[in-house]
């Protein structure tokens, strides 16, 4: 077995697949583990670069994938951008309301 | 491997590892501005591989929105909602060592499904063309060669209406049933680059300079021989192919050399215009739909971020 077998230009797609699996699963520990609302959303945002990799890495590699995950990859970063300034809002309404901007303070829905 | 090939492999490491390491300290961090800052190299990385894979749009994107926008909302918010030296964010109730093992377990997971499953690599049948094609107009022969066009990685096939998103490609010859082995055939490749705005029709396709005619030995038999054409530059080309040298059936038949007229292919300067085209086209409902949310989203988080305004 050689160490050009794995390299990028003979495996570009794995080379890829696996990188975004990585920065996947950074993003789902950081989902996992974390109180404060704005490193969830550092988390979600990971997970959705690794979504986007994979969907410029199937377009780009996989001739009959077509143009269509280069599209969808403009429309994930398009809804992040919204999604972001969203969830900052609401993170700032919750950090005015309670003094903190932790996830587990806002369970008011619960009772 | 070529100083090229090498290269590359060397400069993707380096990007891919520095986009593996950011986006572990975001995880890893206990202060959240660092988390926000390793985001930052974790972003920039992302749009290195955009680059890589040739999305050059993407890339454009990618730093635009969320390095431009998205990064910085976020470090408004860490700005806004903490103080500086508040640097506590980690989970008390975090269950950390089980955490780990169960992303470790997703990992190994996605590894193995990538490493075990073999993707669907070929190419749209119209972009193929073979030697069967010109053996209808000549003698019948024991010759039976495929010339593929593939993009430059060799892995891809080019895609519907011949185009090509690298800026080199590989001419596959596979010589898929040989004649006489004493035979000795060579093939000459000669590849033309289109003339726009050129009104004689005869001028119109004129040879290509880097790559003007290139002969290919297919003295061994049975086997599979890259030819590869680099520096393409954006255009359209077209590529023919056809026996030249050797002696009896297989250069001469029917008195006259065998010539396969290749596909047509366009060489795409990046992803720009083709995304475009499919957002103007086939994708004008969704972007339409999108455009309306991302105002939706604009009014919604003013609405909420405002100060509450008591009314008398």
């Amino acid at each position: 077995m050689n160490v050009a077998d794995f390299s990028f230009t003979r495996h570009p797609l794995e080379n890829m697949l696996v990188l975004s699996a990585i920065i996947f699963c950074a993003g789902l520990y950081t989902v996992m583990t974390r109180k404060n609302a704005v490193s969830i959303l550092m988390g979600v945002e990971l997970i959705l670069n690794a979504a986007n990799i994979n969907f410029v890495a199937f377009s780009q590699y996989l001739p009959s994938a077509g143009i269509h995950g280069g599209v969808f990859s403009v429309f994930v970063i398009l809804l992040a951008a919204a999604e972001a300034a969203v969830a900052l809002a609401i993170i700032i309404g919750i950090y005015q309301n309670f003094g903190r901007a932790d996830v587990d303070v806002a369970d008011l829905m619960k009772e | 491997m070529g100083t090229e090939e090498l290269l590359l492999n060397v400069v993707f490491y380096l990007f891919a590892i520095g986009a593996v390491v950011a986006s572990i300290a975001v995880a890893l961090s206990t202060n959240i501005i660092r988390s926000a800052f390793a985001l930052l190299g974790v972003l920039f990385g992302v749009a290195a591989m955009y680059a890589f894979m040739r999305a050059d749009f993407v890339v454009a994107a990618q730093i635009i929105i969320y390095v431009g926008g998205i990064l910085v909302l976020i470090i408004f918010a860490v700005m806004l909602t903490h103080k500086i030296t508040d640097v506590n964010v980690s989970n008390e109730s975090a269950p950390g060592p089980a955490a780990v093992f169960a992303v470790l377990c997703v990992l190994f997971a996605l590894c193995v499904i990538i490493a075990t499953r073999t993707w669907d690599r070929s190419a749209p049948a119209e972009s193929l063309t073979s030697m069967e094609k010109l053996a209808g107009d000549t003698k019948p022969t024991t010759a039976m060669v495929n010339v593929t066009l593939l993009q430059g990685d060799g892995t891809t096939g080019v895609l519907k209406g011949g185009e090509v998103r690298s800026p080199f490609v590989v001419l596959r010859y596979e010589v898929t049933q040989a004649p006489s082995t004493a035979e000795a055939a060579h093939f000459a490749l000669e590849c033309s680059e289109r003339i726009e705005n050129q009104p004689d029709e005869k001028k119109r396709w004129a040879p290509w300079s880097p790559v003007k005619e290139t002969t290919v030995g297919l003295t061994n038999g049975l086997g599979t021989r890259d030819e590869r054409l680099s520096n393409l530059k954006p255009g359209r080309y077209r590529w023919t192919a056809s026996f030249v040298g050797g002696q009896g059936t297989l250069a001469l038949a029917g008195g006259k050399p065998w010539t396969i007229e290749g596909t047509t292919f366009t060489v795409e300067a990046g992803l720009t215009r083709p995304l475009g085209v499919a957002l103007m086209s086939r994708y004008l409902l969704p972007f339409e739909l999108i455009s309306v949310l991302l105002l939706a989203a604009l009014v919604g988080a003013a609405y909420i971020a405002r100060k509450e305004v008591k009314e008398l």
